[in-house]
């Protein structure tokens, strides 16, 4: 990046936001702290062990195989029963788990609610080690917090960092602004797309000519604006589209678009989550993580989870769901699909 | 933004900086220890906070910490560009208050800004002024408003370790970003230490201005000067050359009309002790100074071979070349 490179274009940004980005003049007799002994360093994270072990006992990954997982789970019964984050599990067919004592097993979505993106899902195994979430959470602000990353064999440490809140809804997004032309006919023409925003990791670019979007024909902007005003993020929209002479498809899958608009003027080392909005309440909380690490359980100090890491939404931020949040619904799930499967 | 130092280095300089680089190695981290830096943390927060500001010019938004009930702010300099500008703060309470841009060190990135009269005092933290008792490896905390004002949100706060003291600059591994820039680093006490200045793309290379900078051109700042030369400004200036030997600094030069030529030091003499700092190296003497302003008296223990005598040095200012 170059410097100043975040205080520069942030157009659906509120504002330009502050902090150079440079290079360091080191022009003194100083100490430098060993790596190892950095808040996220590995003799730090040392006194995490046995939490890390009972957390990684209770944490699936999801995947085509172990090492590429783009998800974690979190099991939350003997029967096999686990949760994870809907929008990102909906990529992963079929829905296969890898378990922490090296074994795999295919799964079966049971539920997926929208409202907190949380899925339920259930392989067919007994006698698995169950999450134990907290009774009652008393967090506060600077309190700290752990999860796994790494594929489930590290921890991470951060504290609860803001207000717990709710995070409103910024819409569905595929990072592209159309161009405003007179008469329009015969497709949408793009006049920018976002840099690395759903639309370019998908091939599209300035000039490209929107033609139909999930089969329906496209001839101005409010045709693709009402398209994907009924989508959400995670969601993929099919698209046919003209450069020059040629026509040629592709597939965008949909990301929040306060999470588009971010992803210009930031860096979050790995990425960030498809769906970082529209949730009913979150914990925030700053542990250095990556998409991958949705899905998995956050924990106290005392070792207990306090709740479910939702969203991986910028260098400094994670959202996740408190566990009062949502633990009577997933118990009603999980009771409903019993008595449907005896 | 680059924040580069102006001098020119002899090679033998290079070397000697290079060899002072050494690795820091501290006790191992419990479960216990994490938990009583929490306690601290959170006992200092909630103070802390009340200081914290969003600072929005340029069209930007960044951060800022009032540190005077009169209502100074320190930010960083890149922030508001330049002195004597409209700038426009938002507080913790979420009140809107306009505000004007003061001085600034574009060489080490601190600025100042100044807000109005109070009606009765503003909220502020205290700054750290003991810049040489910070230890990379000590426990902190950062609150800014990353991204720009968020009233559900309010302020953000991250807590981490020092990873690096320089003469005018910390490293942390409290994570930084846009808007950011110009939030404060705690220490424990919830005294200011720092101010964010840059990130690299690493998430444990976060930059912030130390307090060197502000304590050594408080008076210019405020005043609203540009200061674009590293080590300009008022810093303490004493006129000696030393070198490392007899358990203290032996003095190789003194500059004429000097403070230490006025203040009767002779070359040969060894320095022990400024104030109650002991003397090693002369870095130890440098940092020393430069987290002081002109005018300031300070008192050397100072050996001889007629044994050890106690020196007041009202420090001046470095004469221009």
């Amino acid at each position: 990046m170059s410097p100043n490179a975040t205080a520069t274009n942030a157009r659906s940004a509120k504002a330009v936001a502050f902090l150079c980005v440079a290079f360091l003049a080191v022009a003194h007799s100083e100490s430098v702290l060993d790596d190892a002994q950095h808040t996220n360093g590995s003799k730090t994270l040392r006194a995490l062990a046995d939490i890390q072990s009972k957390a990684a006992a209770v944490t699936v990954l999801l995947g085509k195989d172990k090492n590429a997982a783009s998800l974690c789970g979190t099991l939350i019964s003997a029967d096999g029963y686990f949760l994870t984050k809907a929008s990102e599990a909906a990529a992963i067919k079929p829905l296969h788990v890898f378990l922490n004592d090296g074994s795999q097993a295919d799964a079966r979505e049971v539920k997926r609610d929208e409202k907190s993106d949380l899925m339920l899902g259930k392989i067919e195994r007994d006698g698995l080690s169950a999450v134990n979430w907290v009774d009652k959470n008393k967090l506060s602000p600077a309190q700290w917090l752990c999860a796994l990353t790494n594929h489930g064999t590290e921890m991470r440490l951060g504290v609860v960092s803001a207000a717990r809140r709710a995070i409103p809804n910024s819409g569905a997004v595929m990072g592209i602004i159309m161009a405003k032309r007179p008469n329009e006919s015969g497709g949408v023409l793009l006049q920018n797309v976002t840099e690395e925003s759903p639309a370019a990791k998908a091939g599209l670019k300035a000039r490209d000519i929107l033609i139909a979007l999930n089969g329906k024909q496209v001839d101005r902007m409010e045709n693709v604006r009402e398209i994907l005003s009924k989508m959400r993020p995670g969601d993929v929209v099919k698209l046919r589209y003209k450069r020059g002479d040629d026509e040629a498809e592709c597939e965008v899958r949909l990301a929040s678009r306060s999470r588009v608009a971010l992803a210009q003027v930031d860096f979050a080392n790995h990425g960030t989550s498809t769906r970082t909005d529209n949730f009913p309440e979150v914990i925030q909380h700053d542990m250095p993580l990556s998409p991958a690490d949705m899905g998995g359980a956050v924990f106290d100090l005392q070792g207990r989870a306090v709740g479910l890491n939702i969203a991986r939404v910028d260098r400094v931020t994670n959202f996740a769901l408190p566990v009062e949040a949502f633990l009577s619904d997933v118990q009603r799930w999980i009771e409903e699909d019993r008595a449907t499967r005896k | 933004m680059h924040l580069v130092v102006r001098h020119t280095f002899h090679p033998s300089a290079i070397a000697a900086c290079l060899l002072a680089w050494a690795s820091v190695s501290i006790a191992e981290t419990t479960l216990n220890d994490l938990l009583a830096v929490q306690a601290k943390v959170q006992a200092a927060l909630v103070h802390a906070r009340e200081a914290v500001v969003v600072i929005q010019c340029n069209g930007g938004t960044a951060s800022g910490v009032i540190v005077s009930p009169a209502g100074l702010v320190l930010t960083a300099a890149h922030v508001t560009g330049d002195a004597h500008k409209k700038i426009k703060i938002i507080l913790s309470s979420g009140k809107t208050v306009e505000a004007k841009s003061l001085g600034l060190d574009t060489a080490t990135d601190a600025g100042m800004v100044q807000l109005p009269a109070p009606e009765k005092a503003w909220p502020y933290a205290d700054i750290s002024r003991d810049v040489r008792a910070l230890k990379a490896g000590d426990w902190c905390f950062d609150v800014a408003h990353p991204g720009g004002f968020d009233k559900a949100r309010g302020s953000v706060v991250r807590v981490g370790r020092i990873v690096k003291v320089s003469a005018n600059m910390l490293q942390s591994d409290c994570v930084l970003m846009g808007g950011d820039s110009g939030g404060p680093l705690f220490n424990l006490a919830g005294e200011v230490i720092g101010v964010n200045s840059q990130i690299w793309s690493g998430r444990d290379q976060n930059i912030h201005v130390s307090m060197a900078p502000f304590l050594r051109s408080w008076s210019e700042l405020k005043n609203g000067s540009v200061i674009k030369e590293w080590a300009q400004g008022t810093g303490g200036w004493m006129g000696v050359s030393n070198e490392a030997a007899d358990g203290g600094l032996r003095i190789a030069a003194i500059a004429p009309d000097s403070p230490a030529m006025k203040a009767g030091l002779k070359v040969g003499d060894v320095i022990l002790k400024l104030n109650k700092n002991a003397m090693g190296v002369p870095s130890d003497f440098s940092d020393d100074l430069r987290t002081r302003s002109a005018g300031e008296l300070v008192t050397l223990k100072v050996k001889n071979e007629n044994g050890e005598r106690a020196v007041e040095v009202k420090l001046g200012r470095k004469p221009e070349e």
